[in-house]
C-alpha cells in the first residue's frame, strides 16, 4: 500500500493560504535556489551554498552538496503528471548524482556530514538513493537504477555506512529508500530480506522511543543508540518513514509510534506562540559521562551498546530544554511528516498544524526567495545579543530543498510553473547583531562589520567562498592598475 | 601558416620554447611548457621527461599539417597507467589552443590527483599578472594565486599581453575543480632544473580533486605513502579533523606530512581539458 497525498485545498484555506499563493512562493524559492547552481548551471553540476547547521557552519565551503538537490528531485517526481517540464528538470539534477558516485565504492562524494570534510553520513547516502529510486519509479531509466542499486549496496555494506545504522533518523531514511526501491521495481511489498531490515530497524525504533511515563519527553526518539539528546529537527524526520513502515509492513504499532512522536512535537513546539521547531533536550544526570568512556568498547563487545543505553537511561534524572534555535526552513520536513500522519489517521489537527508550520515559515521568506534559517542560532535569545547572527538570517539551500519538496507535493495536481529567478537588482539586506550587515543578491552574499569592512563573501556559482583576510592583500597592486589597462 | 617560422620547440618533448608573435617586437620565450599529471604517489613532468616514481613507456612526437604540434606519452605511475596526448593547435598566428587528453590505458583502475597544463614565462622588468581584476606584482614569493574564474593574464609595460582562458569547462568528473593559478616563482638555480633557475611567472591550468574518493597521506618527500583504503587506512589521520585545510598541504604532521585527495579512473575512461593562450 502506498501513502498517497490527496489534494485538498480546504486545509490551507483554513489558515488563509491559497494554491496561487503557495505556487508563487514555491516559484520564488526555486528561483532563489537556482542562483546557487554550479557550472554548467543546468543542474548537472549540482547546487552549492553555505552550510549553517546544528554542529557547525561554513561560508567557505560552498561546493555542490547532495542534499541541496534531493528535495527538488523528490518534489518534481510528485509533479510528474503536472507538466512535461518536471521530467527534464528532475533528470538534470539526477545526472549530478550519477556523476558524483565513486565507481569503486558506490558512495556519493560531496555528501559530507555537516561541514566539509566530515565523512558522509548514512542519511545523505540513503537520501540520494531514495531520490534516484523515486525518479526511476516515475520515469524508468536503467542507468539511474544501476547507480541507485550500487548506492544502496554501499548503504548496507560500506564500513562507514554500516556503523551509522544506530542513528535512528538515518536508519529510517535508509528504510524509506528501501521501500522506494521496492516500489520502483513494481513490488508493493518488499522482498523477504528487505522486510527483515525494515522489521529490525522498526523494532530498534520502538524500543528506543521514550515510554509514555508522564515525562516531558514521552514519545520522543533520541538521536542514536549512543546519544540520548533529543534534537527537535530530527524528530520530525522520523515521522514519514515510520508511517511508511506501518503501511508497508501492515503493522499499526509504527503508526502508533508516529502518533506519539507527533504529539510530542506538537506539545513541545509551543503552538500557541509560533509554529517553529525549537532546539533540543539535553539529558542531565550523574555518571552519564562514565557511560561515554566505555562506549568505544562496542566495537569489541557489541553487547555493550544496549547495556550502556539502559545504563544511561537509568542515570537520566532530568532534561535541560533549550528552545533556541527556532528552526524555520528546517521545519518543512516535520510539517511533511505531520501532514502525512494526518492523512493516514484522518485527523485534521496534524494536517492543520503542518499547514500552519508552512505558513509560519513562509513569513520568513527573504525578498529574493530563500527561507531564513533560524532564530537564535547559537542557542541564545537574539534580544540578549542585540539581534540575529548571519547563520540566522541567511537562507540555507540544504533546508530550503526540503521546503521545495513539500510545497511541490502539496501542489501536485496543479500546473507546474517555472522558477521565478530573482532579478539582478533584487537584494536582501539584514542588519545583524554587533552592527554587522548581511547582503544577498542573485550573484553574491556578503557579510560586513559595523565599519562596512567585509568579513566574508560568497560568489554564487563558485565552489569556495572568500574569507575576509586572505594570506595576501588582493588589492596590493591596485595603484598600478590603471597603468596597465 | 608555416609553423617552423612561428615557433621553436624542444625536439625531445615537442614543448614550445619560443613563439614569434607577428605583432610583437620580440619573440616570447618560455622556460616551461607541457603538462604535469600526478596522483601524489608519483607524478609525470612532461618537459623534464621525468617526475617522481614515473616511468615513460612510450612516446610519439608529431607535427600536423603545419598548424599543430603534439606528442603522445604512455606513462606509468604507482597505482596508475595513462596514455597522455598533448596537442598545441594554432588558431591564427597569435592564438594557441592547448588540448590535453588523458586515457586510462590499463585494465585496472588508475588513481589521479591533479592534471595541469603548464606555461612558464620568464620575468622581465614591468611584467605583471592580472588576476581576478587586480594587478599583481612579482615578489619572489612563490605564492599560488588560484582562481575558479575563467581567465588570467600577463601584462607587459609596453602594452603586450598574454591571456589564458579555459576553452570549455574541462571534461573531467565533477570531483575535480578547474583552477587557473599564477605563481611568482623566484630564481632557484640550486634546484637544478632550468625552469627553476629563472625568475618567472608560472601559469597552470589545473584540475584538482576537491571531492576525493580516497585520501592519500604522505610524509614529506618520502616515498612512504598511505591511503585510507584497505586495512591500514583505518589507522591514518581522518581528514575531517583538518577542516577545510586538508588539500593544500597547509596542515603538517610533525612538520612533514600532508593529505591529498585522489579519484579513480576506470579502464577506458578518457578525460580532456583545453586552454587558449592569446597574445595581443
Amino acid at each position: 500500500m502506498r501513502v498517497q497525498l490527496i489534494l485538498s485545498t480546504k486545509y490551507w484555506q483554513k489558515v488563509g493560504l491559497t494554491d496561487e499563493f503557495l505556487a508563487e512562493r514555491l516559484g520564488q524559492l526555486e528561483g532563489w535556489i537556482y542562483t546557487y547552481l554550479l557550472p554548467p548551471f543546468d543542474g548537472t553540476g549540482g547546487i552549492g551554498g553555505p552550510v549553517a547547521t546544528y554542529w557547525a557552519s561554513s561560508p567557505y565551503a560552498i561546493g555542490p552538496y547532495v542534499m541541496n538537490s534531493y528535495g527538488i528531485i523528490r518534489g518534481l517526481c510528485a509533479r510528474a503528471a503536472d507538466g512535461p517540464d518536471a521530467r527534464a528538470r528532475a533528470e538534470k539534477f539526477a545526472l549530478f548524482y550519477l556523476r558524483i558516485q565513486d565507481p569503486t565504492s558506490g558512495l556519493f562524494i560531496s555528501s559530507w556530514g555537516e561541514t566539509p570534510f566530515i565523512p558522509l553520513g548514512l542519511v545523505q547516502q540513503a537520501s540520494v538513493v531514495a531520490a534516484l529510486w523515486d525518479l526511476h519509479r516515475v520515469w524508468p531509466n536503467n542507468e539511474v537504477a544501476k547507480i541507485a542499486e550500487r548506492g544502496w549496496k554501499a548503504c548496507i555494506r560500506h564500513p562507514t555506512m554500516k556503523r551509522l545504522w544506530n542513528v535512528y533518523n538515518q536508519a529510517l531514511r535508509a528504510c524509506e529508500a528501501l521501500i522506494l526501491r521496492a516500489w520502483a521495481w513494481g513490488d508493493s511489498y518488499p522482498l523477504k530480506q528487505d522486510r527483515q531490515i525494515l522489521q529490525r530497524v522498526g523494532r530498534m525504533i520502538l524500543s528506543a522511543q521514550w515510554p509514555d511515563d508522564g515525562s516531558i519527553v514521552a514519545g520522543a526518539i533520541p538521536q542514536s543508540a549512543s546519544d540520548d539528546r533529543i534534537i527537535m529537527p530530527y524528530q520530525g524526520k522520523c515521522l514519514y518513514p515510520l508511517i511508511l513502515l506501518g503501511e508497508v509492513l501492515q503493522a499499526p504499532q509504527y503508526i502508533e509510534a508516529a502518533r506519539k512522536l507527533a504529539d510530542f512535537i506538537l506539545r513541545i513546539m509551543d503552538v500557541e506562540q509560533e509554529y517553529l521547531l525549537p532546539g533540543s533536550f539535553l539529558p542531565k544526570g550523574r555518571r552519564l559521562r562514565t557511560a561515554r568512556w566505555f562506549y568505544r568498547g562496542r566495537y569489541i563487545w557489541p553487547w555493550m551498546e544496549p547495556v550502556l543505553q539502559q545504563y544511561r537511561r537509568w542515570q537520566i534524572a532530568d532534561w535541560y530544554f533549550n528552545p533556541r534555535p527556532r528552526w524555520i526552513a528546517r521545519g518543512f520536513d516535520t510539517a511533511r511528516g505531520l501532514f502525512y500522519l494526518g492523512q493516514v489517521l484522518d485527523e485534521e489537527r496534524y494536517k492543520l498544524a503542518a499547514i500552519r508550520m508552512v505558513r509560519e515559515a513562509l513569513r520568513y521568506q527573504s525578498p529574493i526567495g530563500g527561507i531564513r534559517n533560524t532564530l537564535g542560532f547559537f542557542g541564545r535569545d537574539p534580544q540578549e545579543i542585540g539581534g540575529l547572527v548571519w547563520q540566522d538570517a541567511l537562507p540555507i539551500p540544504r533546508w530550503n530543498s526540503y521546503a521545495i519538496q513539500f510545497l511541490h507535493e502539496l501542489l501536485s495536481g496543479t500546473p507546474l510553473r517555472s522558477p521565478i529567478v530573482p532579478s539582478t537588482d533584487a537584494y536582501d539586506e539584514v542588519k545583524l547583531a554587533y552592527g554587522c550587515t548581511l547582503f544577498e543578491t542573485a550573484d553574491e552574499v556578503k557579510l560586513t562589520d559595523a565599519s562596512g569592512k567585509q568579513i566574508w563573501m560568497i560568489r554564487k556559482g563558485f565552489r569556495w567562498g572568500r574569507p575576509f583576510k586572505p594570506a595576501l592583500d588582493w588589492n596590493e597592486g591596485a595603484a598600478v592598475n590603471n597603468e596597465y589597462r | 601558416m608555416n609553423i617552423d617560422k612561428l615557433i621553436r620547440w624542444d625536439t625531445r618533448t615537442n614543448c614550445i620554447t619560443e613563439w614569434l608573435v607577428p605583432s610583437w617586437s620580440r619573440p616570447l620565450r618560455f622556460v616551461g611548457w607541457g603538462c604535469e599529471i600526478g596522483n601524489w604517489f608519483g607524478f609525470f613532468a612532461h618537459e623534464r621527461l621525468d617526475g617522481t616514481s614515473c616511468k615513460i613507456l612510450d612516446r610519439k612526437l608529431y607535427l600536423i599539417e603545419d598548424s599543430s604540434i603534439g606528442s603522445t606519452w604512455l606513462i606509468k605511475l604507482p597505482h596508475a597507467r595513462f596514455s597522455v596526448e598533448v596537442l598545441d593547435e594554432f588558431r591564427g598566428e597569435s592564438c594557441i589552443v592547448r588540448r590535453l587528453t588523458i586515457r586510462n590505458s590499463s585494465c585496472k583502475v588508475s588513481w589521479i590527483g591533479d592534471v595541469a597544463i603548464r606555461t612558464v614565462v620568464p620575468w622581465e622588468e614591468g611584467l605583471v599578472a592580472k588576476f581576478e581584476g587586480t594587478v599583481i606584482q612579482h615578489k619572489d614569493r612563490n605564492f599560488y594565486y588560484d582562481t575558479e574564474e575563467k581567465a588570467v593574464a600577463l601584462y607587459w609595460k609596453d602594452g603586450r599581453q598574454l591571456n589564458f582562458t579555459w576553452v570549455n569547462r574541462p571534461n573531467f568528473p565533477l570531483a575535480f575543480t578547474p583552477y587557473l593559478y599564477i605563481r611568482d616563482q623566484p630564481a632557484r638555480p640550486e634546484v637544478g632544473h632550468l625552469h627553476c633557475a629563472t625568475r618567472a611567472w608560472v601559469v597552470h591550468a589545473r584540475v584538482i580533486v576537491d571531492y576525493p574518493a580516497a585520501f592519500v597521506y604522505r610524509l614529506g618527500r618520502n616515498p612512504f605513502v598511505l591511503w585510507n583504503r584497505g586495512f591500514l587506512g583505518r589507522f591514518i589521520v581522518k581528514p575531517h579533523r583538518l577542516g577545510h585545510r586538508w588539500r593544500a598541504a597547509e596542515w603538517k604532521l610533525l612538520g612533514r606530512g600532508s593529505l591529498y585527495g585522489v579519484w579513480p579512473m576506470l579502464p577506458g575512461d578518457q578525460w580532456s581539458m583545453s586552454l587558449k593562450i592569446n597574445a595581443s
